[in-house]
């Protein structure tokens, strides 16, 4: 630990004697001034306002300009130039003294934590250093509130509903978007108000094993199609669709095939298909 | 004595207004707090993949059908309502459009993981650095300038500095254009001014 602070001086006191060429002028000078004025001048009048004000002067400037070259003096100086300024307070007469000051020591305070945090590193990793970067960000945070999760669409707001049966909305025969007409219309909502549900993979598959086998292959009316699945089913559907599992085969003015894709890709290759979106949603139940 | 009694008058005014606004919307779209909270506490990305959080008060005004100074009222109201639950309304400003968000009253764990932390806490020192307060005008940093501090010294190679700065825009934390990083909407809002100078003089010295 000595051996620590030995070098800390060391380093110091190169800073030092490089801080004493830059600031010669400015904190230097003032500084030999005042120590003349001590020898010079008679006690009580170097009690005077004039007198503090120079003081604090001083070492404000001082510090200023070493704070902002990253310059650390020694801790003998720095201690030197606080009982300087110690005694400041009882001569202080005007606002203007106060804030002066205040910000004397606010630099001093500040020229103390840098050398501590110099001395606290030492010996520290990497790692050691970013999560402390890291803590100074973690406690002062407040952080924004987030309820659901991360979605990629608008919320649809005020149009809360429970999740009860699940309703097919057809567009005409090009995309639908989340702000057409036909879906503001029915009153519904898409993204906000299916409750989180998670699956662990076997469970997944288990699903949809089960939807496959269910309505795999099959043709239902839109109707019929509405009353038998659940939001998980409706929500399988989009996965499975995704997956390339499946596909929704519109095959009559009501009806709608669920094809399974790796029984019927030759079937579907031949046939002459118009790609149409189907957005299968949660029912507003209305009060 | 009369100053008084006008107080109560604005006040009776306001409450009834405000009551007004409440039921109107509630005959509408049912309970309106638990569903201004949904949306106020709502995300989406964008097609730019940056973060949009909370609602945006055109969004509102369109959706409610209220007059400006209506809406007004029933946030001002609602803001008073979640106060209870520790969380506070803001308001904010992103390419001249009002949004309004929720926000914790206290300091709260936040969604970042350790390195992204520390990777925006060394943007917050650099940026903090070169601002001029007295300006009140933040300067964008260089990636550079970081990747200078953070990879040339050894604490991350190039392709996690990179992945951890995609975290944290695409988190709404920082901006990227060309080659400058500012502050993005989500560290203005969870940090505040004071407090990023805080961070930038508690982390002064503390990267090699």
């Amino acid at each position: 630990m000595l051996e620590d602070n030995d070098d800390i001086e060391i380093e110091i006191s190169i800073s030092e004697s490089s801080n004493e060429e830059d600031s010669e002028k400015s904190s230097n000078k003032s500084k030999s001034k005042n120590n003349s004025d001590k020898q010079k001048k008679d006690p009580k009048k170097k009690k005077t306002s004039d007198g503090v004000e120079k003081k604090l002067w001083s070492v404000a400037k001082k510090y200023k300009t070493l704070l902002d070259k990253g310059l650390i003096p020694q801790i003998a100086e720095s201690e030197e130039d606080r009982i300087e300024v110690s005694d400041a307070y009882l001569n202080i007469s005007s606002n203007r003294h106060r804030q002066l000051d205040a910000r004397v020591y606010q630099s001093l305070t500040k020229m103390q934590r840098t050398r501590d945090t110099k001395v606290a590193l030492e010996g520290t990793t990497e790692r050691d250093r970013l999560r402390m970067i890291a803590w100074e960000v973690k406690i002062r945070t407040k952080a924004i509130m987030f309820m659901p999760g991360d979605n990629t669409l608008d919320m649809d707001m005020f149009n809360l509903h429970d999740v009860g049966g699940v309703q097919i909305i057809e567009g005409d025969n090009k995309e639908l978007l989340v702000e057409d007409k036909i879906l503001e219309g029915k009153g519904i909502a898409i993204m906000e108000s299916l409750p989180l549900r998670k699956l662990t993979k076997e469970q997944r598959e288990s699903l949809k094993k089960e939807f496959l086998k269910k309505f795999g292959g099959k043709q239902f009316k839109i109707s019929e199609l509405e009353s038998k699945i659940d939001s998980i089913f409706a929500d399988l559907i989009s996965l499975l669709v995704r997956e390339k599992q499946i596909m929704l085969l519109r095959t009559g003015k009501d009806s709608i095939e669920i094809v399974l894709l790796h029984t019927a890709s030759e079937r579907i290759n031949e046939l002459d298909l118009v790609n149409q979106s189907i957005v299968i949603t949660p029912k507003k139940t209305r009060k | 004595m009369i100053e008084n009694q006008s107080n109560n008058d604005e006040e009776q005014v306001e409450e009834r207004s405000a009551n007004n606004v409440r039921e109107k919307l509630e005959e509408d779209f049912g309970e309106i707090d638990p569903q201004l909270f949904l949306a106020l506490t709502s995300r989406r990305r964008l097609e730019n993949g940056s973060l949009a959080f909370g609602v945006s008060k055109r969004h509102l005004r369109n959706k409610t059908g209220l007059t400006l100074l209506e809406l007004e009222t029933l946030l001002e109201d609602f803001g008073r309502n979640v106060k209870r639950l520790g969380l506070e309304l803001i308001s904010y400003v992103v390419d001249n459009e009002v949004w309004y968000c929720l926000r914790s009253i206290y300091v709260v764990p936040n969604e970042l993981s350790l390195d992204e932390q520390a990777v925006l806490g060394t943007i917050i020192y650099l940026i903090e650095k070169t601002t001029d307060h007295r300006r009140r005008e933040e300067i964008p940093i260089t990636s550079t300038i970081l990747f200078d501090r953070l990879v040339k010294r050894g604490y991350y190679t190039e392709y996690s500095l990179t992945k951890i700065l995609r975290t944290l825009v695409s988190t709404g934390y920082i901006r990227r254009g060309g080659n400058k990083i500012r502050y993005g909407a989500r560290t203005k809002i969870e940090i505040a001014t004071e407090r990023r100078k805080e961070i930038a003089d508690r982390t002064e010295g503390m990267l090699l």
